[in-house]
């Protein structure tokens, strides 16, 4: 039913009115709880109705106020009676009738139940807490040995790099920009002894994800493979390579060529 | 008679629980005159109302555990305590007398509705001027008598959505009154 079909319906005074059977008075109870369109219009059919009651009311018998006053018990009445005249409640008799020794035994083993089950409590949130305190330091840790890794694995490339271009033995071959791109270049480092070669294309063009740099040797006068470039990476380890007088880099398709495409070629440099 | 505190009506709960007198002052002084009109309004005699009044406020004292303020006010569940006494009683006395329930509603049948439902005042009679016959008769049985929605159909003879309309176009009237 809709809220305000509800409203409508007249249900809700009979809600105020104590007329409507009980468990459709106990769905509006909970209505009212998140329905406070609903609620507003019970407060103020309870405003009518409380009027209504105001409008008959008439002073009762003076009397009456003392008579009713004397039939209650009063929170300072308690206090200032001595205890044997307070009216025991129900629990007081129940321990009465047990003896001294084993009240006292009971009143022990109540705390003491108490005190294990507050302590319990207190432990379990401070474990609890715990707990989580210690799973959040551990993910904080992985954070962190990630980064030392990757921190560590940044140190050895450019070790390496430094080794590379450091190394006298090795030969450090400038590949200029072609007409294609006048901009570009590289630098191959190659040892000519053991063949090992490097490569630095830092300054070469961005190109599609479908493409891919490939770098060539010149041996004897005819182009020989030394592997694709790293798309991620603008220094890498190329394959050996030995009497080489001159590299080159092509513009292939991804994963490369086995033979160079000569119109594609971006830089050339002479050993 | 000490000057009694300002209560909001939150304020005053949490004291009554507590059971304290001048909350009971402060109760006695400004609910008994509403709780009492209630209680006469419905068993119309003076001692019988004094004895319900007295029944009535020892039943409140001793119920605060059970009043839940989600559900309704305490002004509310106060007149509805003493609505459901006068009721009761008046049952238990028809009973009593060996009238019973259908008897008690053909006596309240008979009567004038605007005579049974308001004793005097002129705010009054002009609150009763406002309600047409039929809606002073729903809010007798509901208000009054104390019906269930099923019972006050039966009685009236009529289905349960014209008791429903019926008291949704009464407490509207009596909410554009008190306005």
């Amino acid at each position: 039913m809709e809220i305000k079909d509800l409203i409508e319906s007249g249900s809700l005074e009979l809600y105020v009115l104590g007329a409507l059977p009980e468990n459709e008075a106990r769905q509006i109870d909970n209505l009212r709880l998140v329905n406070t369109e609903v609620n507003d219009e019970i407060m103020r059919i309870e405003d009518a109705m409380i009027s209504f009651a105001a409008q008959q009311a008439q002073k009762p018998d003076a009397a009456l106020k003392n008579k009713i006053a004397a039939q209650l018990t009063f929170a300072e009445d308690e206090q200032t009676q001595p205890q044997q005249k307070a009216t025991p409640a129900p629990e007081t008799i129940m321990v009465t009738m047990v003896p001294s020794f084993y009240r006292y035994g009971i009143a022990a083993s109540i705390l003491l139940a108490v005190a294990l089950g507050v302590s319990t409590f207190y432990y379990y949130s401070k474990y609890t807490d715990a707990n989580q305190s210690l799973l959040a330091m551990r993910s904080e840790q992985n954070v962190m040995a990630n980064q030392v890794k990757y921190q560590q694995q940044e140190t050895d490339k450019v070790k390496n790099q430094l080794a590379v271009v450091s190394n006298p033995t090795n030969k450090a071959v400038v590949l200029k920009g072609l007409p294609i791109a006048p901009q570009a270049q590289a630098v191959v480092y190659w040892n000519n002894e053991t063949g090992q070669a490097y490569i630095n294309a830092a300054n070469l063009p961005q190109i599609a994800s479908n493409q891919q740099y490939q770098l060539w040797a010149i041996v004897d006068g005819k182009p020989v493979d030394m592997g694709v470039l790293d798309k991620d990476s603008t220094f890498g380890v190329m394959k050996d390579v030995k009497g080489a007088v001159a590299f080159a880099i092509t513009l292939e398709p991804l994963g490369g060529r086995p033979t160079p495409t000569l119109e594609k070629m971006y830089v050339l440099g002479n050993v | 008679m000490e000057q009694p505190v300002k209560y909001t009506e939150e304020l005053l709960y949490t004291e009554l629980k507590a059971k304290s007198k001048k909350a009971f002052e402060y109760l006695y002084d400004n609910y008994s005159p509403a709780l009492y009109g209630v209680l006469f309004n419905i068993i119309k005699n003076e001692e019988a109302s004094n004895d319900a009044l007295q029944e009535v406020f020892v039943k409140i004292w001793n119920s605060f555990e059970s009043y839940d303020p989600a559900r309704a006010r305490l002004y509310t569940w106060m007149i509805n305590i003493a609505r459901n006494h006068a009721i009761d009683k008046l049952r238990s006395k028809a009973v009593k007398t060996d009238r019973n329930l259908k008897n008690d509603k053909e006596y309240a049948a008979q009567a004038n509705p605007a005579v049974m439902l308001f004793t005097d005042g002129i705010g009054l009679q002009k609150l009763i001027d406002e309600l047409d016959n039929e809606q002073r008769e729903i809010i007798e049985i509901l208000y009054f008598k104390g019906y269930t929605q099923t019972e006050a159909a039966e009685e009236l003879n009529i289905p349960l959505g014209t008791v429903k309309s019926r008291v949704r176009l009464a407490v509207n009237k009596l909410r554009k009154h008190f306005l």
